[in-house]
């Protein structure tokens, strides 16, 4: 009998690059196996699920499969590839993120689940309402972030970290709640942007959504529809990463036209991000488990930081 | 009159408050407070200090949590719950209390379903280690628990009613 | 059964049981869980545990149990019958009396809150008891406030806005600012309507004694003050940019407690009554909007709402019959679906149609916004009709009937909002130049 899967997104949006992609993964899936699996997707949000607990409902077969970027809760490991001004390049993550692959893959099996791919948002950078042509800018400026290794970051450079949910966002920021937000172009960035009046263009961190399947759903499959299954995510991971990257650029000129002030990164703000929060990475590391802190010295290592 | 204020047609027939309902409804009243405390405290930090907390739209979440499943006893135990009375105000005392007992049933069944699945979040949790993404890492079970507990206490106070209703039964056939 | 099929079998379990009586928040859970069960079995239960986390883990949602107590502290302190007394004799002179003073307090309300739920529950707490031992017309009372509390979504702030501005990337700010012109019209056509229902059929409400001196007048004002400083201050808060909407519910309860020592009376003891009767109020009200999302996830885990709207845009329809097609299919999602699952469901399946038909995304963003308020209403799963039953001492089948007048009204500034597209769209195209 055909088999029926459901696929759970955290984007609520059908129209970004990341619902799209994952979009055409499903319409794969069902296309190459004739029908034998054919998977449906759910936006964020469109089932009373909290897009910070997919992994969970993917591990108890809720839904069987999910495009998951807010797993840190459920494996804390994961933190290493977002860890502010780690990673300065592309180049770096790719390095980064394949000494981090095993052990990311070690922790979503603990839990019954499968990777079977992952995509790349472009750098979450800063905006603000208020003056933000600096790193130095930040000092003093209530900052929305959505991570408590951002948190500490903004905390380090003399700003106020806040923690607000996303519908609070636009209200917030209309009244001064908070100043800014860290977000990718396209992303927040694109959403808030007339209520933003700066980007500063300096990477904070990379935001990366992983792929994932139930182990037994997905071992109980044939190996043929297993391979096609596989396939189809890896033949759209890369594509969904290129035109997020693409958009980026061309968001950004979007927003200068409007009249926003975009800024991009300033010599030797580098620098100040990177002693500012240094010091955090190896405690941010020993608080989540000798596997953190093996994994962080390798990438450490390899990126020579 | 009920005790929240309404005022029913028909006879309400409540088990009325045990000490788990009171105790729970003491919960309640102390979450709701410190609800109110915790936001006032990230409001002046924000304000005056020029700081967060970062703690207050997660702990918040937790508490209305807390309050949604607590309360739920205690709501049935005061015999709180609204009803459409339209039926119930043409049958006969017999009849509309045997009526009432099987939907009290029918209640139960569902509530027992919920609390077994709830529980079964709980034990997920806690088994994956999960917790909350922010500077707390709250183990997400903890405030979990407080779901399923409502949900099982609810489920006794739906007993209790339907003990209640059935002595009545037996007390107006005599 | 095919899940149309099952679809019909639940939705005539839910108002069976409904109709024959048992408890409103058991009759919308009960089949939910059986519609689970039909759909997929015992495995079909397994999300209920996530569902529930994620539906309720919810700080926004923590304005409900807070502006609850804030309605309990003004009733407890009897600082509400105060503000009654003062009203009364200062509204005295328009037709309908008090019965303006819900929906002009609704929609007071509505600059506060961003939802239809805490609105018609705030208003309600307060004015309905006062309204019943003043022998209003209790299906007035209670219809106005039912409508009346809609109006916390169509006036700034409003969370069905920003869910819908985040779906379809639109400019929050803007969705906000197209909201005003409707939500003060439909505020004028609700309180126009009362005035004349009134002067026609002056039974619905008792002729209030107006001041007679101007003494009378001063003490009336100064009954009325506490009121003003509490709204004022809560919106000022939110407006100076101190407190988030939310947020601004504690700050609420604040001002209401401070102005109860001042102006009414005010114990540890009076404390702690308004809490006990604000967590049973709470064990009603927040486990209906519970149910209300178990319900919710069932249908879309059935995935019936996305079967619907992917027919309609498979139909290939003119403009006009599209419309009509919107008309029919929100009307129908109205009754069944819980505001904030029918932006979720149908708006990413239509949004692209709407761009194919030159259809204005912020002024489509009103209108969903006003069916949203109509299916809020709308019998079976109408949320707002629960609310007030649930803090009324009345029937259901009363709270539905008060509202049909209203209803019609907001089918009327449907009608106008087509029409005449500026009413909503005027205000956010005077602001220019956004960056
Ligand atoms: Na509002
Ligand atoms: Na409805």
């Amino acid at each position: 009998a055909a088999e029926k899967w459901d696929l759970y997104i955290y984007n609520p949006v059908a129209t970004v690059a990341a619902a799209k992609g994952m979009s055409a993964v499903a319409e794969q899936i069902e296309k190459d196996t004739g029908g034998e699996l054919s998977v449906r997707m759910h936006l964020g949000g469109s089932l009373p699920i909290n897009t910070t607990t997919i992994t969970q409902a993917v591990s108890d077969d809720v839904v069987q499969m999910g495009d998951d970027g807010y797993f840190l809760g459920n494996v804390p490991i994961g933190g290493v590839l977002r860890l502010p001004m780690l990673i300065r390049s592309l180049d770096e993550y790719k390095k980064a993120a394949d000494i981090m692959a095993p052990y990311l893959e070690k922790a979503f099996e603990k839990k019954g689940v499968l990777v079977l791919g992952q995509y790349l948002y472009p750098y979450q950078v800063a905006f603000s309402s208020k003056k933000l042509t600096s790193l130095a800018d930040i000092k003093g400026q209530k900052i929305r972030v959505t991570s408590p290794e951002q948190g500490e970051f903004i905390k380090r450079l003399g700003g106020v970290p806040v923690t607000l949910g996303a519908p609070e966002v636009p209200s917030a920021l209309d009244r001064s709640i908070v100043d800014g937000v860290l977000t990718a172009n396209t992303g927040g960035g694109n959403t808030w942007k007339d209520l933003l009046k700066f980007n500063y263009r300096l990477g904070i961190n990379y935001f990366n959504s992983v792929v994932i399947v139930n182990k037994e759903r997905f071992n109980k499959l044939s190996p043929e529809i297993q391979a096609k299954v596989r396939k189809a995510v890896a033949d759209n991971m890369p594509l969904i990463t290129k035109a997020m990257a693409d958009e980026e650029d061309n968001l950004s000129k979007k927003f200068a036209e409007g009249g926003m002030t975009v800024t991009e990164q300033q010599p030797g703000d580098l620098d100040v991000g990177t002693k500012a929060i240094s010091a955090y990475w190896d405690e941010w590391a020993k608080s989540k488990g000798p596997d953190a802190a093996a994994a962080l010295k390798q990438v450490r290592a390899a990126l020579g930081r | 009159m009920a005790p929240d204020g309404a005022v029913h047609f028909i006879d309400n027939v409540s088990s009325g408050p045990g000490p788990m309902e009171n105790a729970s409804e003491a919960i309640c009243a102390l979450f709701l407070m410190a609800m109110i405390v915790l936001i006032g405290a990230e409001a002046i930090a924000r304000n005056l200090f020029a700081t967060s907390l970062q703690i207050t739209d997660e702990i918040g979440g937790y508490l209305l949590v807390a309050m949604t499943f607590l309360s739920m006893s205690v709501a049935e135990a005061h015999g709180a719950f609204h009803r459409v009375e339209l039926v119930q105000a043409r049958l006969g005392h017999s009849a509309r209390l045997v009526s009432q007992i099987v939907f009290d049933l029918m209640s139960l069944v569902a509530s027992a379903l919920i609390t077994w699945q709830l529980t079964r979040l709980v034990m997920n949790s806690w088994r994956s280690e999960d917790v909350a993404p922010t500077p707390l890492q709250t183990p997400l079970w903890m405030p979990q628990t407080t779901m399923a507990i409502g949900m099982f206490l609810l489920c006794l106070a739906l007993l209790r009613t339907i003990l209640t209703k059935t002595r009545r039964l037996r007390g107006s056939a005599q | 059964m095919t899940p149309g099929v099952e679809l019909i079998f639940v939705l005539a379990i839910f108002v069976g049981l409904l109709c024959v009586g048992m408890t409103i928040p058991f009759s919308i859970t009960v089949p939910s869980v059986l519609y689970l069960l039909l759909h997929a079995g015992l495995p079909g239960l397994k999300g209920i545990g996530l569902v529930s986390w994620g539906s309720m883990n919810s700080f926004t949602l923590s304005a409900i149990p807070l502006f609850i107590l804030m309605a309990e502290i003004l009733q407890e302190s009897r600082l509400s019958l105060r503000v009654y007394h003062g009203l009364s004799k200062l509204v005295s002179w328009i037709p309908g009396g008090l019965l303006q003073t819900n929906i002009a307090g609704c929609a007071i309300f509505a600059a506060i809150s961003g939802s239809s739920v805490v609105t018609a529950a705030s208003i309600g707490r307060v004015a309905l008891p006062e309204l019943q031992k003043r022998k209003y017309s209790p299906r007035l009372s209670a219809g106005s406030l039912a409508a009346g509390g809609t109006l916390g979504i169509l006036i700034p702030p409003s969370i069905a806005m920003i869910v819908y501005g985040t779906f379809t990337e639109t400019s929050v700010a803007k969705l906000f600012m197209a909201g005003v012109m409707p939500g003060l019209l439909l505020t004028a056509m609700f309180m126009a309507y009362i005035a004349v229902h009134a002067w026609f059929r002056p039974g619905i409400a008792p002729r209030e004694v107006g001041a007679r001196s101007t003494r009378e007048l001063l003490s009336a004002l100064l009954d009325v003050v506490p009121f003003m400083v509490l709204i004022g201050g809560t919106i000022g808060s939110i407006y100076s940019g101190l407190v988030t909407p939310t947020e601004a519910a504690a700050v609420g309860c604040v001002l209401a407690m401070i102005i109860a020592v001042f102006w009414g009376e005010f114990s540890v003891a009076i404390l702690w009554r308004a809490l006990q009767t604000t967590v049973r109020v709470c064990g009603n009200i927040l486990f209906i909007v519970y149910a209300a999302f178990l319900f919710s996830y069932a249908i879309s885990y059935a995935g019936v709402g996305e079967q619907i709207t992917q027919f309609l845009v498979n139909l290939k329809l003119s403009k006009l019959e599209f419309f009509f097609a919107l008309f029919v299919l929100y009307t129908v999602l109205g009754c069944l679906v819980e505001s904030l699952g029918m932006i979720v469901v149908t708006v990413p399946l239509l949004y692209p149609v709407l761009v194919q038909y030159g259809i204005d995304p912020i002024w489509f963003g009103v209108i969903l916004v006003l069916f949203i308020e109509m299916g809020q209403i709308s019998p079976p799963i109408g949320i707002n009709l629960f609310v007030i039953q649930s803090i009324w001492t009345g029937k259901l089948s009363d709270v539905v009937a008060g509202t049909v007048p209203f209803h019609l009204i907001m089918f009327v500034l449907l009608g106008l909002l087509v029409i005449f597209p500026e009413i909503a769209m005027w205000l956010p195209s005077q602001v220019t130049a956004v960056p």
